[in-house]
C-alpha cells in the first residue's frame, strides 16, 4: 500500500509547481453532485455536516457521525467493522449514497462505516427517514450522503495535512483543487495507519491484533461544454478508490488473528444539460467491491474472497412546467455480477422507473409525490410511494419562521447476493427470500430565526418480512422473511449561533428517543439505545477555535430476550484549532483533540472496549 | 458408573411415581454440582462468553455455575466438556482455551491456553488427554489432535490428522476421532493408538460423521449427517457400524437423499436419533436392524439431544441470540415433563 501513497504524493508535487501562477480568487459557482438531495426534501429533515467538522474529526465516517448525528454506531473498536442503526433499524436499512449512487454492499447489504474516509468529501449529509424511491434499497431508517462539489472559476489551492495520535496513529492527506472558467479538477489522497493497541481500561489486557491502514483516493473533473443564456451543458467525472488492510481485534473473552482487506472503486460520469424548461442528466457508473478475509493474518495464503461489479446507467428528465411545478422522470438500468469463495458467479439485472412531482402551491405550501417501480431479475420488487409536504409560516417582519412538515413513504431493502446465493460452511442462501418492506410516516416542526433553529420530529416505522438468518432442523443457517418490527420515536435538535464582539459561539444539541420492537415478543431490538444525546459547543476568537463534544448513549440490549445489555456511557472530546495565516494565500491550521477526556470505559458492542483518553494532532497547510 | 446409576434413580423418581423408598443410601456429596446434568451453553456468537448450567432433580437449574464459583468466565464459545477422574476439561473454541475444574465443585484448577487452535472436543485415557483442533478455518491441512499430559496440564505432542476432527470416543487403548469436516466436509474416522500417539488407521464412513456410540459388544455406531445442500453435492445421511476388531464398516444404512440426521443415542438397548424436528427410535435387536420409518415425537426444535434412561433431554437454542431452554420429555408417555431456561445456545449434555 505504501507505493500508492508515494505515487500520489508524486502526482501532487507536479501540480504544486504551478501553484503561484493562478492566485486570483473568484467566488466559484458550486455545482452539487446530487441535485435531488437538495430539491426533493418535502417533509424530510436533512442535516449537513460542514467541512469544518469533517476536518477536525477522525477520518472515518464512524467518528464523524458518532459525535454529529443521532445514528448509533456499533463499532468493533476503532478501525473494526462498524455498522449503523438509524431510528432503530438495522445496518442494512441505512443507505450510504456517494454522489447520488447507493453504495451498500451487494454481499452484506450494508456499508462498513469504517471503510469510508470522510476527508475527501465536501459535504456529508444525514437524511432521516425513508428515501427508497430516490435512493433505492436500504434507505429505510435514513441515508448518509457523501458529495463532491464541482466549481468553475479561477482557483488553485493545495492542501497538505499530517497528523499523529495515540496508539501510533498516523494520518497524511493531500488535496489539490484547480479550476478555470471551463475546467474543474480536484484530486485528493488520504492515508492513515494505526497500531490501535490501546489498553482495555480496568483490565490488564490490551487491544491485540487491531492494527489497520487504509488509503483513499478521489479525483473529480468537470468540463463546461456550453454556457449560454439558453442552456448549460457540462460533463463531470467522479472517482473514488478505497483500499484498506486491517486486522480484526479480539474481544475481552477471545483472541483473534483474523485480517481483512477491502478494495472498492467507484467511477461516475455525468452529462448534464440544464435549460429553462428541460433538464436532462445522463449518468453512467461502475461500482466495484472486493473483500478478502484471512483466518490467520500470518498466513495469508488462505483466504476467502468476494467481489462484485456493478454497471449502471440512468437518465433523469426534469420538466419545468411553470415556476411552481416540476416533473422528473428517471429510468435506470443496473447489471450486477458477484463471484467469490461462497458465491458462484451470480448476476442480477435491475430496471427501475421513478417519477417525482414537486408542486409549490403557494408561497407557504409545497408538496411532492414520488413513485418507483423496479423489475429485478431474481425476485419481485414492491411498488414504492412517497408523499411529503411543507407548510411554512413566516411572521410579518420575516424575522422568524415556523415550518410544519409531513412525510409518508413505503420503502424496501432487497435481498443481498449473500441472502440469495450464499453457499458456505454451515449456511446456505435462500433463493425464495423476499425484499423487506417498510411503511413509515413522520411529522416535524422547524422553527428558525437569526442564529437559532430548533427541530422536532416524530416518526413511526413498520417493517415487514425482515430477513433473518436462522438454522434449520439440520443446523444449516439460512435466511427467511420472519420478523416484523415497529419503530417509533422522537428527535429534537437545537442549533444556536451567537456573535458577541469578536467572540463567536455555536451550540448544537440533539436528543433521540427510539423504541424499536420485535412485534412477536414486544422486546426492544438488540443494539438500539432508547436514548442518545449529543451536545457540542464551540467558541471562536480571531484565529483560535475551541470545541467540546459530548455524547450520551443509553444502555443497549445484546440479547433478543433483553436479558443482557451493554451499559450506558458518556464520552466527551475536547479540541483546539489554531488558524495561522501566513500570508494571503497560505494558511496553516493546527488542530489538537483529546478524545474521551474523562477516560470512560465504554463499549458500543459487548466485550469490545473502546480506547480511554487519547489524542490526535493534525496540521494542515493550505497554499 | 455410580453417578449414572444415581441419576437414573432420580429420573425414575421424577418421571414415574412408582418408585420405592428403600434406596436412600446417599454417599457424602463431592460438591454442589453432583448428581445432575452439566449442559454447555456456547454463548453469543461474536462477543461474550459461554457458560455451563447444572440441572438437578429435573426441576431446578443453576446457570453459569463457573462464574458463580470462580467469579470469572470460561471464554468465547464453550464447545464441550471432557472428563477425567474428578476433573472436567471445558473447551472454549474461539478463546483457544481449556479450563480445568473440579467437576463437582467447579472450582478452577488450571488453564491450558497455549498450543490450542480452534479446539473442539476432549477425551482422556489414563493421565493423557486428547483434544481435537481445526486450526485455521480456511486451511484444510493444519488440523491436529493435541495430547495433553494431565499431571502438568501442558501439551506434549500434536498428532496431525485429516480435516475437521470433531468428537472422540475411547475403546480399549484406541481413540476414535470422527472427522465431521471442520469448515469443509469429511467422511472418516481416525484411529489413534494411545500407546504410540499416532494414527494407526482411518476408516471411511458416510459424509459428515456427527455422532458415535459404542454398543458394548465391540462395535462403534457412527451416524453421518451427509453433505448438506450448500456444498452443491448433497448426499444422504447414513448410519455405519464399525467392527472395532476388524477396523472396518460391516453394515451401512442409508437415509433418503435430503435427510440429515444427528444426535445418535444408544440407550436402554435401543437406538435413537434426531431428524427434521423428530425423534426416531428403534427398539429392535441390533442384529436385525433397520432404520425406523416414523418419528416417535415430532415438531421439536432441538439443537442437540440426549436420551438417558426414560427421559429425553433436548436443548432448544431458540433464535440463537437469547437464552435457550432444556426440554425434558418422558420417553414412555412422550409428554413434556419440564422446560428449564438455560444460557445462550445450549449444546452438549453430560451426566455428572
Amino acid at each position: 500500500m505504501k507505493y500508492l501513497v508515494t505515487f500520489f504524493t508524486l502526482l501532487l508535487c507536479a501540480f504544486t509547481a504551478q501553484a503561484q501562477l493562478d492566485s486570483l480568487q473568484q467566488l466559484p459557482e458550486v455545482i452539487v453532485s446530487d441535485v435531488k438531495l437538495r430539491t426533493h426534501t418535502a417533509g424530510i429533515s436533512i442535516q449537513t455536516i460542514t467541512d469544518n467538522s469533517i476536518q477536525k474529526s477522525r477520518t472515518s465516517l464512524t467518528g464523524l457521525l458518532q459525535t454529529n448525528s443521532l445514528i448509533y454506531l456499533r463499532e468493533n473498536g476503532p478501525g473494526g467493522v462498524s455498522s449503523p442503526s438509524f431510528r432503530g433499524t438495522n445496518a442494512q436499512q441505512t443507505a450510504v449514497v456517494w454522489n447520488g449512487i447507493n453504495l451498500n454492499s451487494q454481499f452484506t447489504g450494508q456499508t462498513d462505516f469504517n471503510t469510508i474516509s470522510t476527508k475527501n468529501y465536501d459535504n456529508v449529509s444525514v437524511r432521516a427517514g425513508g428515501g427508497s424511491v430516490i435512493y433505492g434499497s436500504g434507505a429505510i431508517g435514513g441515508s448518509v450522503h457523501l458529495e463532491n462539489d464541482i466549481s468553475f472559476g479561477n482557483e488553485f489551492t493545495n492542501k497538505i495535512s499530517t497528523g499523529y495520535g495515540s496508539f501510533n496513529t498516523q494520518l497524511i492527506s493531500a488535496k489539490t483543487n484547480f479550476s478555470k472558467t471551463k475546467w474543474h479538477f480536484d484530486a485528493a489522497v488520504d492515508y492513515q495507519n494505526s497500531d490501535n493497541d490501546f489498553e482495555y481500561l480496568d483490565t490488564d489486557q490490551s487491544n491485540e491484533n487491531g492494527e489497520f491502514e487504509n488509503v483513499n483516493f478521489n479525483v473529480n473533473v468537470g468540463y463546461l461544454l456550453e454556457a449560454s443564456t439558453k442552456r448549460t451543458q457540462l460533463l463531470k467525472l467522479y472517482h473514488n478508490t478505497y483500499i484498506g488492510d486491517r486486522n480484526f481485534s479480539g474481544t475481552l473473552t477471545a483472541v483473534s488473528n483474523d485480517a481483512y482487506e477491502d478494495q472498492n472503486t467507484r467511477t461516475l460520469a455525468v452529462w448534464e444539460r440544464l435549460g429553462k424548461r428541460y433538464d436532462g442528466t445522463l449518468r453512467v457508473a461502475h461500482i466495484f467491491e472486493q473483500f478478502r478475509f484471512f483466518d490467520n493474518t500470518d498466513n495469508r495464503e488462505f483466504f476467502s474472497i468476494g467481489k462484485s461489479s456493478r454497471f449502471l446507467a440512468n437518465y433523469d428528465a426534469t420538466i419545468t412546467i411553470d415556476s411552481k411545478k416540476k416533473l422528473t422522470l428517471s429510468g435506470e438500468y443496473n447489471t450486477i455480477t458477484a463471484d467469490g469463495s461462497s458465491i458462484e458467479d451470480q448476476s442480477r439485472t435491475v430496471g427501475s422507473l421513478v417519477a417525482l412531482w414537486k408542486h409549490t402551491l403557494t408561497n407557504r405550501f409545497s408538496y411532492e409525490l414520488q413513485a418507483r417501480q423496479e423489475t429485478v431479475s431474481d425476485f419481485d420488487s414492491p411498488f414504492l410511494l412517497s408523499v411529503g409536504a411543507d407548510y411554512s409560516i413566516p411572521n410579518s417582519t420575516n424575522t422568524f419562521k415556523n415550518t410544519f412538515s409531513l412525510n409518508a413513504s413505503r420503502n424496501y431493502r432487497v435481498p443481498t447476493f449473500n441472502d440469495l446465493f450464499w453457499q458456505g460452511p454451515g449456511a446456505t442462501g435462500n433463493p425464495d427470500v423476499l425484499p423487506e418492506t417498510s411503511l413509515q410516516a413522520e411529522v416535524g416542526h422547524t422553527f428558525s430565526t437569526k442564529g437559532f433553529t430548533s427541530n422536532v420530529r416524530g416518526y413511526y416505522i413498520q417493517t415487514e418480512d425482515l430477513i433473518k438468518w436462522l438454522p434449520d432442523n439440520s443446523g444449516i443457517w439460512s435466511p427467511i422473511n420472519i420478523a416484523e418490527t415497529q419503530h417509533y420515536g422522537l428527535e429534537i435538535g437545537f442549533n444556536y449561533d451567537k456573535q458577541i464582539n469578536e467572540h463567536h459561539f455555536t451550540a448544537n444539541a440533539q436528543y433521540g428517543y427510539t423504541i424499536a420492537e420485535d412485534e412477536a415478543t414486544g422486546n426492544q431490538l438488540t443494539y438500539v439505545p432508547k436514548n442518545k444525546v449529543i451536545i457540542s459547543l464551540a467558541h471562536q476568537y480571531k484565529w483560535l477555535h475551541t470545541f467540546i463534544e459530548n455524547r450520551f448513549n443509553g444502555e443497549v440490549y445484546t440479547t433478543t430476550d433483553n436479558t443482557a445489555f451493554v451499559d450506558n456511557y458518556i464520552v466527551s472530546n475536547i479540541g483546539v484549532t489554531a488558524n495561522i495565516i501566513l500570508n494571503k494565500s497560505n494558511v496553516m491550521v493546527i488542530t489538537g483533540r483529546l478524545n474521551n477526556v474523562f477516560n470512560t470505559n465504554y463499549q458500543t458492542i459487548a466485550f469490545r472496549p473502546n480506547p480511554g483518553r487519547n489524542f490526535l494532532i493534525q496540521t494542515t497547510f493550505t497554499f | 458408573m455410580k453417578i449414572r446409576i444415581l441419576l437414573v434413580a432420580f429420573l425414575s423418581l421424577y418421571l414415574f411415581s412408582c418408585s420405592s423408598d428403600d434406596d436412600t443410601s446417599t454417599p457424602t456429596p463431592l460438591g454442589n454440582f453432583q448428581d445432575g446434568l452439566l449442559i454447555t451453553n456456547q454463548g453469543p456468537f461474536n462477543e461474550g462468553f459461554g457458560t455451563v448450567s447444572f440441572v438437578s432433580g429435573l426441576t431446578t437449574v443453576q446457570n453459569d455455575i463457573f462464574q458463580t464459583v470462580n467469579n470469572d468466565n470460561l471464554g468465547n464459545i464453550v464447545q464441550s466438556i471432557g472428563f477425567s477422574g474428578n476433573q472436567a476439561y471445558i473447551v472454549a473454541n474461539v478463546s483457544n482455551r481449556i479450563t480445568v475444574v473440579n467437576r463437582f465443585t467447579f472450582e478452577e484448577q488450571a488453564r491450558i491456553d497455549t498450543g490450542l487452535d480452534n479446539p473442539r472436543f476432549f477425551i482422556a485415557i489414563g493421565n493423557k488427554g486428547y483434544v481435537t483442533n481445526w486450526g485455521d478455518g480456511t486451511n484444510p491441512d493444519d488440523d491436529y489432535v493435541s495430547v495433553i499430559d494431565l499431571t502438568t496440564n501442558t501439551i506434549t505432542t500434536n498428532i496431525p490428522v485429516a480435516e475437521g476432527p470433531e468428537s472422540l470416543v475411547v475403546s480399549g487403548n484406541n481413540i476414535y476421532v470422527a472427522h465431521k469436516g471442520g469448515f469443509g466436509v469429511n467422511n472418516i474416522i481416525s484411529v489413534i493408538d494411545a500407546s504410540t500417539d499416532q494414527v494407526s488407521t482411518t476408516i471411511e464412513v458416510g459424509d459428515v460423521p456427527n455422532s458415535m456410540q459404542l454398543d458394548g459388544v465391540g462395535n462403534l455406531w457412527v451416524l453421518s449427517g451427509g453433505n448438506p445442500g450448500f456444498i452443491g453435492d448433497e448426499t444422504a445421511g447414513s448410519l455405519s457400524i464399525i467392527d472395532l476388531q476388524a477396523e472396518e464398516v460391516f453394515q451401512t444404512y442409508e437415509f433418503d437423499a435430503t435427510e440429515h440426521p444427528n444426535a445418535l443415542n444408544l440407550e436402554n438397548g435401543a437406538l435413537y436419533y434426531y431428524l427434521n424436528g423428530g425423534i426416531y427410535e428403534n427398539t429392535a435387536s441390533f442384529v436385525d436392524f433397520s432404520l425406523p420409518e416414523e418419528p416417535i415425537l415430532d415438531g421439536l426444535n432441538f439443537f442437540n439431544m440426549r436420551i438417558i434412561s426414560n427421559a429425553i433431554f433436548g436443548v432448544n437454542a431458540g433464535d440463537f441470540a437469547s437464552n435457550g431452554s432444556l426440554e425434558i420429555y418422558n420417553l414412555n408417555t412422550l409428554e413434556l415433563f419440564d422446560s428449564l431456561e438455560l444460557g445462550i445456545i445450549p449444546d452438549q449434555i453430560y451426566i455428572n
